[in-house]
C-alpha cells in the first residue's frame, strides 16, 4: 500500500484535490487494489455517517455561554466554510475522541457540571443601542490598579531620570496604549475572538513590564 | 607672524586626538578559575576582549577627579568608579579577560561590547548600545534606548531593547527577544525554541526549523518575515486581524484567503508538521519565503 496515495484518498473523496492531483490519484487507483479497497471503506464511512439521525444535545450550552459573555451568535456568513478531511489514522483517532467526549457529555448531563466562575470578556450595549463598551472584566480592575501604582511610582522617581529617557519611555508607553486601544476596539466588534483576547492581554503585560522596568531604573538612579 | 602661525598649526597637528586620553589606570590582576567579572559603569564605554591567560588586564581612561576601584574576592572581580565629589564621571574601560570568565556589565549611559567570551554574559544599559560576540550558557542583553547586537552565542539567549532594534546572528540555543518600538532580526539561527515579540517593529527570522521545536513570532503593527527551508517539518499557525499573509511555499497556501483576517487562526502543514510555528501580526504583513529577510534588510 502506498502511504503517499492512501493519505490523499480522504481529500480525493472530499474533492479537495487539484485537477492534476485528482488525475494522479485516479491513475494510481487503476493499479492499486489496496487503495481501491481503502477508498471503498471511506465511501462506506461517509454513507453511514450521512444516514445517522441528527440527535439534538440533551441541553444546549449556547444559552449559558451567551448570557455569560453577553454576546449574540456570530452571523452565519462569518462562520468557517472550511472543509475537513481526515486520513485513516485521523478517522480512528477522531472516532475514539468522539466516544470519549460523548461519554463525558452524558455524564455531565446526568450529574451536572461544575459552573465555571471564569469571566472572560463581556460586551455590553447601552439601551439606546449606541456605544458598545467591552470591559475585560477578569483583570481590568487589578490591571488598572497595578498600572496606576506603577505610574505613580514612576512619577515620583521622574526627577532622577534623564529627560530623554522619560521621553523614550513615554513614547513607548503610548505605542503600547495605541496597541491596547486598537485591540479593545477590535474586541468591541468581536468579543469572543480568542486572538484578540490574547493579544490584548499581551499588550497589557508589555505595558506592565515597561512600567516596572522604568520604575526600577528610576529607583536605582534615585538611590 | 606667518611663521608663528605655522608653528602653532604644526604643534596642534602633532597633538594626540582628544579621545586618546592618557590611561589613568592600567593594571593586571590574576584571577582564579570559576570567578566572575562584574563591571559597573555609570557612563562611558566598556569593551571586553578575551585571551587564554588566567588574568585580567584592565585599562581605564577617566578624568582626574574619578577614582576606579578594583575589588577582588575568591568568587569575583568587581570594577566600579566613584567621584571625589558626587557621582563618577565618564570612564572608558578596555578589559582583557580569560575566555572562560563569566561577565556581568551594567550601566546607565554605557556602551557595552563583549567580544570572544566562551562563558555567560549579562549586559544591561539604559542609554547605550550593546554588542556581544560569543557567549555560552546564559547570555542576557538588555537596553532601554540602545540597540542590541548579538552574534555567535551558544546557549540560552535573552535580549531586549525598548526603543531600538535587536539583531541576532549565528545563534544556537533557546532565544527570547523582545522590543517595543524596535524591529528584531534573527539570521542564521539554529534553535529549537525561539520566542520573539515587538509592538511596532518588524520581525525577521532566517534559520532552520528543528523537528519538535517551538517558534513564536508576534508583533502588533509590524511585519513578520520568515525565511526557512521549504522542506522543514512544521505546523504553521498564522493569525492576523487586519494584516495580510503571503507565502512562496506551496505547503503554506491558505485554502481560503478571505479566512485569514479577523484573528482567525489558519493552520497549515509543512512536511510532517513536527515543529510548532506561530506567526502573528495584528495589522502588518506576514510573509514566508526564501530571501524575505535579506530583502527587508536591503
Amino acid at each position: 500500500m502506498s502511504d503517499r496515495w492512501t493519505n490523499r484518498l480522504s481529500e480525493y473523496l472530499d474533492d479537495d484535490l487539484s485537477a492534476s492531483e485528482r488525475r494522479s490519484v485516479e491513475a494510481h487507483l487503476q493499479e492499486c487494489a489496496d487503495c481501491r479497497t481503502t477508498l471503498a471503506e471511506l465511501h462506506g464511512v461517509v454513507e453511514r455517517a450521512g444516514s445517522l439521525p441528527a440527535r439534538p444535545p440533551v441541553s444546549d450550552l449556547w444559552d449559558g455561554i451567551e448570557t455569560r459573555i453577553g454576546a449574540t451568535a456570530p452571523p452565519a456568513s462569518r462562520r468557517s466554510a472550511w472543509r475537513i478531511s481526515f486520513t485513516l489514522p485521523q478517522f480512528a483517532a477522531a472516532a475514539l475522541a468522539l466516544m470519549v467526549l460523548s461519554g463525558g457529555a452524558v455524564w455531565i448531563a446526568q450529574h451536572g457540571g461544575r459552573a465555571t466562575s471564569l469571566q472572560t470578556v463581556g460586551a455590553t450595549a447601552n439601551a439606546s443601542g449606541g456605544e458598545r463598551r467591552v470591559p475585560v472584566t477578569f483583570s481590568d480592575a487589578n490591571y488598572d490598579e497595578a498600572v496606576a501604582d506603577l505610574e505613580q511610582a514612576l512619577q515620583s522617581g521622574r526627577g532622577s531620570l534623564d529627560p530623554q529617557t522619560i521621553d523614550i519611555i513615554e513614547n513607548n508607553l503610548q505605542a503600547i496604549d495605541r496597541a491596547i486601544d486598537q485591540s479593545r476596539h477590535a474586541l468591541e466588534q468581536d468579543p469572543a475572538n480568542i486572538y484578540l483576547n490574547n493579544h490584548l492581554a499581551e499588550a497589557k503585560q508589555q505595558k506592565l513590564t515597561l512600567l516596572r522596568q522604568a520604575t526600577a531604573i528610576a529607583s536605582t538612579k534615585g538611590s | 607672524m606667518l611663521i608663528g602661525t605655522v608653528l602653532v598649526v604644526a604643534a596642534l597637528a602633532q597633538a594626540p586626538p582628544p579621545q586618546a586620553r592618557a590611561p589613568q589606570r592600567d593594571e593586571t590582576v590574576n584571577v582564579q578559575r570559576g570567578s566572575r567579572l562584574i563591571v559597573n559603569n555609570f557612563a562611558g564605554e566598556v569593551v571586553i576582549h578575551t585571551w587564554d591567560k588566567d588574568s585580567l588586564h584592565i585599562v581605564a581612561r577617566h578624568q582626574n577627579r574619578t577614582k576606579v576601584e578594583i575589588k577582588q574576592s575568591p568568587s569575583s572581580v568587581s570594577i566600579s568608579a566613584s567621584g571625589e565629589m558626587g557621582p563618577a564621571g565618564s570612564v572608558d574601560y578596555d578589559i582583557t579577560a580569560p575566555s572562560w570568565m563569566p561577565v556581568k556589565v551594567d550601566g546607565t549611559y554605557c556602551f557595552i561590547t563583549v567580544d570572544g567570551t566562551q562563558a555567560e554574559v549579562t549586559a544591561e544599559s539604559v542609554r547605550g548600545d550593546i554588542t556581544i560576540k560569543g557567549g555560552t550558557g546564559f547570555v542576557t542583553a538588555k537596553s532601554v534606548e540602545g540597540s542590541v547586537v548579538v552574534d555567535g552565542t551558544r546557549g540560552k539567549l535573552t535580549v531586549s531593547s525598548v526603543n531600538e532594534h535587536v539583531d541576532i546572528t549565528d545563534a544556537s540555543g533557546d532565544i527570547t527577544a523582545d522590543a517595543i518600538n524596535g524591529g528584531i532580526q534573527l539570521q542564521r539561527i539554529a534553535s529549537k525554541s525561539v520566542d520573539v515579540s515587538t509592538v511596532n517593529g518588524t520581525i525577521g527570522y532566517q534559520g532552520s526549523i528543528a523537528d519538535g521545536g517551538h517558534y513564536s513570532f508576534a508583533t502588533h503593527n509590524g511585519n513578520v518575515l520568515l525565511d526557512v527551508p521549504e522542506n522543514a517539518n512544521a505546523t504553521v499557525s498564522v493569525r492576523t486581524y487586519s494584516g495580510s499573509f503571503h507565502s512562496a511555499f506551496a505547503a503554506l497556501q491558505p485554502p481560503n484567503r478571505s479566512e485569514m483576517q479577523r484573528g482567525k487562526r489558519v493552520t497549515m502543514t509543512m512536511g510532517n508538521g513536527s515543529a510548532d510555528v506561530t506567526l502573528e501580526s495584528f495589522g502588518g504583513t506576514i510573509r514566508v519565503g526564501p530571501g524575505v529577510v535579506a530583502r527587508e534588510k536591503r
